[in-house]
């Protein structure tokens, strides 16, 4: 494979959230690459830390408790960063934009359609009112949405979940952003529709040549949409690797628990694999792998030192003592 | 029907309709949700009836219809031989016994302010089963057991524990009373990958030591192919194909199963499977299309399709299909 440009680079990335309980360290050392023109997804179960990713990326944290405290993220040899928040406005939503999960709540429900989206399209670019709403039409009719021209001058509620979904591409689409962050863009709507957002998020990825980062629970979407996969545990990266390699192979054990326990159509088991135990509460982490407790195949090591990522070549890497036969990255 | 035993089936449901009255406006014309638009099963004891279908498909308001916790507009439910369809709210009350629900959302369907061992209780107590509260005690103490629950979990409230034991603690509940039916209705949609099979195969573990009946209800076609023996496909308020669970994933008929079979992403990214993408969305339940309901949509659609709507084509004695690209094979032949 031709290696391509790195667009994005997470290197050592902690965000924590200082609540009155207690630090909660959502992320914790993250480091990833993003190729251009690439897909990589982020897999993960709930609160393993995908969506604090996401918002580290695009820095939402105002009005949170939240923080990145360490770490860089490097978007065309800049440091997001060290950037003031006035520059970073100026990269949100043009260079680097956001799907959110749902698409009941994240639209303005006062707003119309045609004024949420041209919103972006004022701010980024110096054209008017008219043009603005001439894109935000030709975007809209690009996601296959119907009726366009009544559907700018209708509000979020009068549309369907996979409407609003659309709705939202559109949005995060109209100013031709570099980078894409996708957080759970499917994980709301129903089957058949699910399969109609992937199929138009494809083909709008392969006419525009953006990258895209996207977060899911679902490993099927992963093994669909994605080029690269980050599998995240405790707010750490487990595994990393080509998707057809990590899911004709995973490294780490806990990649092979998950997929493991899912049922999959056409194989019928009397039971199902399951990993046991519960994630562990964020205050009361393990000493050492923080799958350890729940690993079948943990060692005595596991359980004392946290494992560092060994590396297999090719982006191929994972946290576990198991694969100490890769060499080690410091 | 096949029932040789002696005992009736726990669930006869026949031509069942639920229609919710809405009327836009003050004076706007009354109109119906047809929730449910003539539904007609039954499940056979030990049995577990899937049933999948999407979003507003009628899935929820089937299993509130069949606990008799919405107004049926017209059919009959048979619970373990007996219509309870006209039962009044207090004819109901020693019934209620007979079928439990488990919930989909373990955040939601627990009492916050009651500890484990209060809500475990309270269908004992309400039911009147056992004779002293020491019974009590013991009984819930069995039930958490049973669903890997550890004894002191019950001194603790709901919010003291993670989704997937909240989810454990509901079953144990509706499994107090030794219930002839239990509808789980999308038990595990709202738990983590690692935590939803621990749940699955739990329930399929209660069913095989308990004797248990379930009518499981839920969205996702890879856990009804796992934990059902037989399956039913809804669409806008009515089931458009019926079969044992092999058939039906094996050889889908209908043109709305393919489709939502086909959907599914699959975890092997070396799969390249044929997919058929639906166009548009679920019509309203108010303004149903004529002729048979998935007819805007189906990539088979004929004439007849708009007009009439399908009959049920028996394929085998355990698998039946609505639609007119059977009936016609049919009258052929």
């Amino acid at each position: 494979m031709t290696d391509r440009k790195n667009i994005l680079e997470v290197k050592n990335l902690s965000t924590y959230f200082f609540t009155d309980n207690g630090v909660v360290r959502a992320v914790e050392n993250l480091s990833f690459k993003l190729q251009e023109g690439s897909t990589l997804g982020i897999v993960g179960e709930s609160g393993s830390g995908k969506s604090v990713t996401a918002l580290s990326i695009m820095g939402l944290f105002k009005g949170t408790t939240g923080r990145v405290v360490e770490g860089e993220i490097i978007f065309e040899g800049k440091d997001l960063l060290k950037l003031s928040e006035e520059e970073r406005r100026g990269i949100r939503g043009k260079d680097i934009s956001m799907i959110f999960q749902e698409p009941m709540t994240s639209l303005n429900p006062v707003l119309k359609i045609g004024e949420q989206i041209s919103e972006a399209i004022i701010e980024h670019q110096n054209v008017g009112k008219s043009e603005a709403m001439e894109q935000v039409v030709q975007i809209l009719k690009d996601t296959g949405l119907p009726r366009v021209e009544s559907i700018v001058n209708e509000y979020p509620f009068q549309l369907s979940g996979g409407q609003r979904q659309r709705v939202m591409i559109a949005m995060a689409l109209v100013c031709r952003p570099k980078i894409l962050i996708a957080d759970e863009p499917t994980t709301a709507l129903d089957v058949t529709i699910q399969a109609q957002i992937l199929d138009l998020m494809r083909r709008l990825k392969e006419r525009s040549g953006t990258s895209i980062i996207f977060i899911t629970h679902s490993l099927g979407v992963v093994a669909e949409m994605c080029d690269e996969v980050l599998v995240m545990y405790c707010s750490r990266a487990m595994e990393t690797g080509n998707v057809k390699d990590v899911f004709k192979d995973p490294l780490h054990p806990y990649t092979r628990g998950l997929m493991a326990s899912i049922p999959k159509l056409g194989e019928r088991v009397e039971e199902l694999y399951t990993i046991p135990g519960n994630v562990p509460n964020p205050r009361f982490m393990p000493k050492g792998c923080k799958f350890a407790p729940r690993c079948s195949e943990a060692m005595d090591i596991c359980h004392e030192e946290e494992p560092p990522f060994f590396d297999f070549g090719g982006g191929r890497t994972s946290r576990c003592w198991l694969c100490s036969n890769g060499r080690e990255v410091k | 029907m096949i029932q040789k035993n002696k005992s009736p089936a726990p669930l006869i449901v026949k031509d069942l309709k639920v229609y919710y009255p809405v009327r836009r406006g003050l004076f706007g014309k009354l109109q119906h949700v047809k929730a449910l638009d003539g539904v007609s099963f039954e499940i056979a004891k030990g049995e577990t009836f899937g049933v999948v279908g999407e979003s507003g498909c009628g899935k929820s308001t089937l299993a509130l219809a069949i606990a008799k916790l919405v107004k049926l507009t017209s059919g009959q439910i048979i619970l373990d031989g007996e219509d309870i369809s006209h039962y009044s709210a207090s004819q109901m009350q020693p019934v209620r016994k007979k079928i439990q629900m488990i919930f989909q959302d373990p955040y939601a369907s627990l009492n916050p302010r009651m500890t484990v061992r209060d809500i475990v209780a309270e269908p004992l107590i309400i039911h009147n089963v056992c004779k002293s509260s020491k019974e009590v005690d013991e009984k819930v103490i069995e039930l958490l057991r049973q669903v890997g629950l550890d004894d002191y979990h019950a001194n603790r409230y709901a919010h003291q524990f993670s989704g997937g034991q909240r989810q454990r603690i509901g079953i144990a509940r509706s499994l107090a009373l030794d219930p002839i039916l239990v509808i789980a209705d999308e038990p595990v949609s709202a738990l983590d990958v690692s935590i939803q099979s621990q749940v699955l195969n739990l329930l399929s573990e209660l069913k095989k030591h308990m004797h248990l009946t379930y009518l499981f209800i839920a969205h996702d076609l890879s856990v009804v192919e796992h934990i059902s023996d037989r399956v039913g496909v809804m669409y806008l308020g009515e089931f458009v194909e019926v079969s044992d669970r092999d058939d039906l994933y094996n050889r889908p008929l209908h043109p709305y199963t393919q489709a939502l079979l086909s959907a599914i992403p699959s975890i092997d990214p070396e799969e390249k499977k044929e997919r058929i993408i639906l166009e548009g969305n679920i019509p309203s339940p108010i303004n149903a299309p004529s002729g048979c309901k998935f007819h805007p949509r189906c990539r088979h659609c004929m004439p007849i399709c708009k007009e009439l709507s399908p009959k049920k084509s028996v394929i085998t004695d355990k698998h039946y299909v609505y639609c007119h690209l059977y009936t016609e094979k049919d009258k052929k032949e």
